[in-house]
């Protein structure tokens, strides 16, 4: 009962002061539009750093073998490359594997070197896990299953060894103590937009690496999942499959000076969403306190005709209450309707990235879309109610103390 | 009369402690949140413009036509020393440096009969003394461990990889610019950690003339770097150096033309962090607004006693405005002095950005040079007086809605309520 008295004076006492009520409600509602663009926006262009960061190679897991992540060091292999492949190829959430091998190696054509990081490839999975090369353009072809002195190059590395397609490079590298040469022909030169990508293309089949090198196995196996937030829980599963002796790592790991930037803003945006609702609930609590006067009497008359102060705090947070959810609705209408442009329309970066498309090995897309979902309902209500509830904690403890006697005296 | 306005306005504030100070913290919150979000981000962005223009780039390069998309070793500024001195003649270089740059494969001196490891690598020729400087190729290292007569720094991943540590001995075999073999043992004087990705992953760092006598690049280099004073000047600088006689023929950028990728990157950080300032300042002049307007609505008791004791309506609104103005000076004044705070502390301090998500990284590396995300803010100190400026014009705007309404009152009825 004490619950039921209180809600419906809440409720009438809200509606009394239309004023006060409108202006609190929207006092939060322009916080929480402002918490949802941003948060929506920031979200969207995370996911699609994500996406971008995870399709440029990466992957959103990638096997390792045991020490890789501390010493970055490629010429490590997999223990057991077809059992990681079988595991990852069976994983529920995986959309493709893909195995790699690295070797650095010296191109040569004339006079002309450059040296580079050879990556084997297993073709067919290549083209489906890595953007960088489903997403250029290839004069000539892409590298086949079964490829065994073909090479595919971008086309600034070209540029710099002065080579056309179907020229023959000389590639040197070393291994197991000796150096090892063999002539690859250029069947592809790939076209990424971006100079800093082509110049580290040259792929050549997973095979050619393997006998190059000597070692058998790759360094690696990329795994690309159909959905993103699964990520923590494909890793465990994964590494529950794997054999002993190679390692599940996350693109977080794999690349943390992306992760430590996309990390660091979600956690500034969620700093400064909280400092705007602090200012907000600092308003709705001087309104309050300017209303202190004209309260104090209400209460003291409430308290004279028998509420208790318990119901009084009730009926203060129950005001609070009511404010914080109708701004929050309020919120939601106003920053949802920027959210659901920004979602649908997007904001074109292209103008800043111009031709060049890639950040540090990162083919990116263009225009980042917002984050629009049904979670925006719960995290403004959720936010607009929180600002509302703190501001209330003042008046409320301040309402306890009110003397009916003498509150009633007063003018 | 303004002044008793005034007075009486002061005495208000004073009377209504509490809410003077709630409304001072909702509007110093507000300054100090703009003018610290300001901070991280000019801090941010100078730092890689210091970086980009520091002696890694410097303000200018002068490299052969093709060299820039070829790379190739024979590509060469010649006539070295007679190109220096005439680029040293202009009043506004500070500073010139040679560099020489080529491909080649490393490799640990081995005993006789002991197989060794080769590594691909990047033979890199430098100033050792503007390497070792403040912002260089090297930064940090000591004199005495510098590259020099055939003594060469290591980049640190390349020297994990090939097992060797200081003073081993090293060969490096590549090829000269005509394309016959060159090789020579040099010894490694360092193993380094540079802010430049390449170097750290392949490179061998050596002295302009080793790389030159290895190379067969006599008063030969593949790229000049030059400081000038303020890099804003770097377009100035590059038509100044362009038009030198012994210069023709060769291709000079500024650094805005050499690392047009950075420029984007800034130049997209700058948008991105425009659309962050504005969401904070929506914010905070929304807070700062909507805490004036209730204030000034709830008194309406008060001014309705006001007019009834025969205050002139115009005094009564010039009296709510002064009392905005007063709480917005106020508010203003002690957000910036905290905000001023805040940055000047962490100015000295840095702020780990990467730190916030727990996440260890050395920063991230654009165009192969490493940024660290350590912050450390700056404060011009226009953004103080922007603020100061849009939070005043707030108070007053959105206290002159309830103003004018309390001017229009009917006091009886003003009373009554």
């Amino acid at each position: 009962m004490i619950g039921r008295v209180s809600v419906i004076y809440a409720m009438r006492s809200l509606w009394r002061n239309p004023r006060r009520t409108l202006l609190s409600i929207l006092g939060v509602g322009i916080g929480c539009s402002l918490a949802v663009v941003a948060t929506s926006y920031y979200s969207g262009a995370a996911d699609t750093q994500i996406r971008a960061i995870a399709e440029s190679g990466t992957g959103h897991l990638r096997v390792v073998p045991e020490g890789w992540l501390e010493t970055r060091e490629n010429t490590l292999r997999l223990v057991d490359t077809e059992g990681v492949l079988e595991a990852a190829r069976k994983l529920a959430g995986a959309e493709v594997a893909a195995p790699r091998a690295y070797a650095q190696a010296l191109l040569a054509f004339g006079t002309r070197t450059s040296v580079v990081q050879m990556t084997g490839v297993e073709p067919e999975a290549e083209k489906e896990v890595n953007r960088i090369v489903s997403r250029s353009e290839i004069a000539g072809r892409y590298l086949e299953p079964g490829d065994d002195s073909q090479v595919v190059i971008g086309k600034a590395l070209a540029g710099r060894l002065d080579v056309e397609l179907d020229d023959d490079l000389m590639v040197t590298l070393s291994a197991g103590g000796e150096m090892q040469g063999a002539m690859l022909r250029i069947v592809g030169v790939l076209d990424a937009g971006s100079d800093d990508l082509e110049l580290m293309v040259c792929h050549v089949t997973l095979g050619k690496v393997e006998a190059l090198t000597g070692e058998p196995g790759a360094g690696e196996v990329t795994v690309l999942l159909k959905d993103t937030d699964a990520i923590a829980a494909a890793q465990g599963e994964l590494a529950a499959a794997v054999p002993k002796g190679d390692r599940v790592v996350t693109w977080k790991q794999v690349n943390p000076g992306f992760a430590a930037g996309i990390e660091g803003d979600k956690g500034f945006i969620r700093f400064l969403i909280f400092v705007v609702m602090v200012v907000v609930a600092l308003g709705i609590m001087s309104a309050q306190l300017t209303a202190q006067l004209e309260r104090r009497r209400e209460f003291g008359v409430l308290l004279a005709i028998g509420m208790k102060s318990p119901q009084i705090v009730v009926l203060i947070f129950m005001e609070a209450l009511v404010t914080g959810v109708a701004g929050g609705v309020v919120g939601l209408g106003l920053g949802g309707a920027i959210s659901y442009y920004l979602a649908t329309r997007g904001v074109d970066l292209s103008t800043f990235l111009g031709e060049e498309n890639a950040v540090a090995g990162v083919l990116l897309d263009p225009i980042i879309y917002a984050d629009f979902g049904p979670w925006l309902v719960g995290f403004s209500i959720i936010i607009g109610t929180a600002a509302a509830l703190a501001s209330a904690i003042y008046p409320a403890s301040f309402a306890v103390r009110v003397d009916p006697a003498s509150a009633l005296r007063e003018v | 009369m303004t002044l008793t306005t005034a007075r009486i306005a002061w005495r208000n504030l004073g009377r209504n402690r509490k809410r003077t100070v709630l409304a001072v913290t909702a509007i110093a919150l507000g300054q100090l949140v703009v003018v610290f979000v300001n901070g991280m981000m000019t801090g941010m962005t100078g730092q890689m413009l210091n970086v980009i223009t520091g002696p890694l780039v410097g303000h200018v390069q002068v490299h052969h036509p093709d060299w820039t998309e070829e790379r190739a070793t024979d590509l060469t500024i010649d006539d070295l020393d007679a190109v220096l001195k005439e680029i040293e003649s202009l009043p506004a270089v500070e500073e010139v440096h040679p560099r020489v740059y080529c491909g080649a494969l490393v490799a640990p001196k081995s005993k006789p009969g002991e197989a060794s490891d080769a590594e691909a690598a990047m033979v890199v020729g430098v100033d050792p003394e503007a390497a070792i400087a403040q912002g260089g190729t090297l930064d940090g290292l000591a004199a005495d461990k510098a590259p020099g007569e055939h003594r060469v720094a290591v980049g640190d991943v390349l020297a994990n990889r090939l097992g060797i540590e200081e003073g081993q001995e090293i060969a490096v075999i590549g090829q000269d610019r005509d394309g016959f073999p060159a090789a020579d043992l040099y010894t490694v004087s360092a193993v380094v950690r540079s802010g430049v990705d390449l170097i750290n992953s392949m490179g061998v760092v050596m002295s302009v003339s080793d790389a030159q006598t290895l190379l067969a690049l006599p008063n030969k280099a593949h790229e000049l770097v030059i400081r000038g004073g303020d890099p804003q000047d770097a377009d100035a600088l590059a038509e100044a150096v362009g038009g030198l006689e012994g210069l023709s023929g060769y291709e000079v950028l500024s650094w805005r033309e050499a690392k047009p990728e950075l420029v984007r990157i800034i130049d997209m950080k700058a948008y991105i962090d425009l659309i962050f300032l504005v969401i904070v300042f929506i914010a905070a002049s929304a807070g700062i607004a909507n805490t004036m307007m209730m204030s000034t609505f709830e008194r309406m008791h008060e001014f309705g006693m006001l007019l009834a004791l025969g205050t002139n309506p115009r005094r009564l609104v010039r009296l709510i405005l002064i009392e905005a103005v007063i709480l917005g000076v106020i508010g203003v004044a002690v957000g910036s002095a905290l905000g001023v705070g805040i940055v000047w502390i962490t100015g000295q301090t840095g702020i780990d950005y990467a730190a916030i998500s727990g996440i260890k990284t050395d920063g991230i590396a654009f165009d192969g040079i490493l940024f660290s995300y350590v912050i450390y803010p700056q404060i011009p100190v226009r953004h103080i007086f922007y603020g100061l400026i849009a939070v005043i014009l707030t108070s007053i705007v959105s206290s002159l809605w309830p103003a004018a309404l309390a001017a229009r009152l009917e006091p009886a009825e003003a009373m009554r309520s």
